[in-house]
């Protein structure tokens, strides 16, 4: 039972720590030579939409915006056999309105609005809630959506 | 291989003394053709390097302005307008923004003032461009005095004269502090001259400016991109005393290429009547024709070409000048970085060489048809 | 010794070609060489908040085109003769301009 309730904590700690170096990580800049590995787009040329999956083992994943990175992510076993969803450590998207990094995990998507990126259709993502309602509002977008809602099906009801 | 290309020698040979010989009416002809071709070239090099220059320098131009209108005139913005507009997603910051002109009856010159959010000079004292360094002849140090909006006159020492090399920008401009520059126009405390907004993302431009529009409807934003088109639009090739050079110069070419196309004079058809006598074949005409439009259309085309590239980026387009001082009397003193616009280089040479080369080919070729025996009569 | 007429024009031509050519390397040499001074005219810009070129100074929708206000075009298209040289030099900002009626001021991309 001792023994048990040590294992637990121990499993808590290195559980704990493992999420504090996620939230640790930092977003990486895409080199001239990155490439988007779902539609082979050179990602540093397109900064307005950049996105990215860190994994645990460091190595990191450009995309030249969200729709590809989630295409990616729901056929990791086609695109990066290696790796299972338990091993990405981090995603980073661009705000729309600050045009910085924001965690991607946490933020709002907006699907079905009238802004364009350089793959047509996106998921035009926010930091903030509020961001989100106020974009979805003057760009006549559809839904506001998170990380865990966007299924293949969103994705590709995008491409239509 | 060789022979034809010996044979082309003696051709070429032939038809350099043939235009030697006529050297006043070949030479006027050069000469006429050369300027044609330095006009258009001068006009395209200057518009395209001022432009592509403009849209360098002003890359950090504010990505929105907005001024507030009133019986159709621009007017002060009241402070607290930007309280509204920093609501709006998608604007970083809003700042007011000071500044206005000054009429400076001495010298009869328009100054700029420009109120500095950063290093402003302190109370009492001025920063000014070169250009109105130049024409007052005013150095740091020295005092200027300018009347204010009581009609009372103010005194600023100058801090330092603006750089030499952004005349382009900054030749009439006065650097002011705020105190001085509120107490010197009038202007109260609660209002700015416009405010200027930092927004991320270009794309929101057109949105946020449409909010502004709707949210308050006497002002008028004005977005970084439309400032950028500006200048693409002023020296457009297309706009104002722009078309009228180039229709001139172009209408002058037609004329020529009209006057060798409709036909060749009594003197070159006997030449050819006589060539083909001696036992010239109509090709070896032909050949030699080719070889005098492209020799005459060629050395226009380079000598027009160096001389425009000349005038414009080292004798600082020196004949345009007048032409775009107009009669202000603070005009910028700078010398164009020579970005050059190959394009423009192969459109000229497309639209003058090869249209004479072959104006000078067919008449000819027309006349060496003929019996010799015909012409010669 | 007489050179030949075709020797001397192909020299003539050929040295006029090179100096083209040199002026054209001269071109991407000085554009190369004017960075530091455009960044540093930008970064003056940035500064400043300045909008426009000050080329011409006569009058204030010459001095600051962009910001020329919407009265100002309507009175003083090209070609009208009040503030002749620059006015008719400088045309209206396109965002002053109807769409329809764009195309021949506005000019082509280049």
């Amino acid at each position: 039972m001792r023994r048990l309730s040590i294992g637990v904590v121990l499993l808590t700690l290195v559980c704990l720590t493992a999420v504090v170096a996620a939230a640790d990580l930092k977003p990486r800049v895409p080199g001239p030579k990155d490439k988007c590995p779902v539609c082979g787009m050179f990602v540093a040329k397109y900064p307005d939409f950049a996105a990215q999956i860190q994994f645990r083992d460091g190595t990191v994943a450009f995309f030249d915006g969200p729709k590809d990175l989630f295409t990616y992510y729901h056929a990791l076993p086609r695109y990066n056999p290696r790796k299972k969803p338990s091993d990405v450590a981090a995603v980073f998207v661009t705000g729309y309105y600050t045009m910085t990094p924001i965690d991607g995990l946490s933020a709002w998507y907006v699907a079905g609005s009238n802004v364009f990126g350089p793959m047509g259709r996106e998921l035009i993502p926010f930091a903030k809630e509020s961001e989100a309602r106020d974009f979805k509002k003057d760009h006549s977008g559809k839904a506001i959506l998170r990380f865990k809602d966007i299924t293949p099906t969103v994705i590709k009801g995008l491409a239509e | 291989m060789r022979d034809a290309l010996e044979r082309q020698r003696h051709i070429l040979d032939f038809t350099i003394a043939s235009l030697l010989r006529r050297k006043g009416k070949n030479g006027s002809l050069l000469a006429v053709y050369t300027l044609i071709i330095f006009i258009l070239a001068s006009v395209l090099f200057f518009t395209h390097a001022l432009k592509r220059e403009a849209t360098e320098v002003l890359r950090e131009t504010p990505e929105i302005i907005v001024q507030r209108t009133m019986t159709g005139r621009y007017q002060p913005i009241p402070l607290a307008y930007a309280d509204r507009i920093r609501d709006i997603r998608g604007v970083i910051t809003v700042q007011p923004r000071l500044w206005g002109y000054y009429y400076d009856g001495n010298f009869l010159a328009n100054y700029t003032l420009v109120v500095p959010r950063e290093d402003p000079p302190e109370p009492g004292k001025i920063d000014i461009g070169s250009g109105i360094s130049r024409i007052r002849e005013a150095y740091p140090g020295d005092i200027i005095g300018f009347t204010g909006h009581d009609g009372k006159p103010r005194n600023f020492s100058i801090r330092k004269i603006l750089s030499d090399e952004s005349q382009l920008i900054s030749a009439d401009l006065i650097l002011i502090s705020e105190a001085d520059y509120r107490d010197f126009s009038g202007i109260s405390a609660d209002q700015a001259t416009d405010l200027v907004l930092r927004v991320r993302n270009p794309k929101e431009y057109t949105t946020i400016a449409e909010k502004i529009t709707r949210l308050l409807p006497d002002s008028r934003p004005i977005v970084r991109t439309e400032i950028l088109r500006t200048y693409d639009a002023v020296f457009s090739w297309r706009s104002g005393l722009v078309i009228v050079i180039f229709s001139a110069a172009a209408l002058a070419f037609v004329i020529f290429a009209w006057d060798k196309a409709t036909g060749l004079s009594a003197e070159e058809r006997r030449e050819i009547g006589i060539l083909k006598a001696v036992g010239w074949e109509t090709s070896d005409v032909l050949q030699m024709k080719f070889w005098e439009g492209s020799a005459i259309s060629l050395t226009a085309f380079l000598l027009g070409m160096i001389l425009a590239y000349a005038h414009v980026f080292f004798a600082s387009s020196f004949l345009f000048a007048p032409v775009l001082k107009g009669w202000s009397t603070l005009y910028p003193q700078f010398r164009l970085v020579p970005y050059v616009n190959f394009g423009h280089v192969a459109a000229i040479f497309f639209l003058t060489v090869v249209p004479y080369t072959v104006t000078t080919i067919v008449p000819s070729w027309r006349a060496a048809t003929i019996d010799p025996d015909a012409v010669m009569r | 010794m007489r050179f030949s007429h075709s020797a001397l024009y192909l020299a003539v031509t050929g040295t006029l070609l090179a100096v083209m050519a040199g002026l054209g390397a001269y071109s991407c040499f000085a554009v190369v060489a004017a960075t530091p001074r455009l960044v540093r005219m930008s970064l003056m810009v940035k500064n400043l908040e300045l909008t426009d070129l000050c080329l011409f100074s006569e009058a204030s929708y010459t001095r600051h085109l962009s910001m020329a206000d919407r009265f100002t075009p309507f009175q003083d298209s090209p070609m009208v003769f009040e503030h002749f040289p620059s006015g008719a030099v400088a045309g209206p900002p396109p965002h002053l301009i109807p769409i329809q009626n764009r195309r021949w001021i506005q000019g082509g991309e280049d």
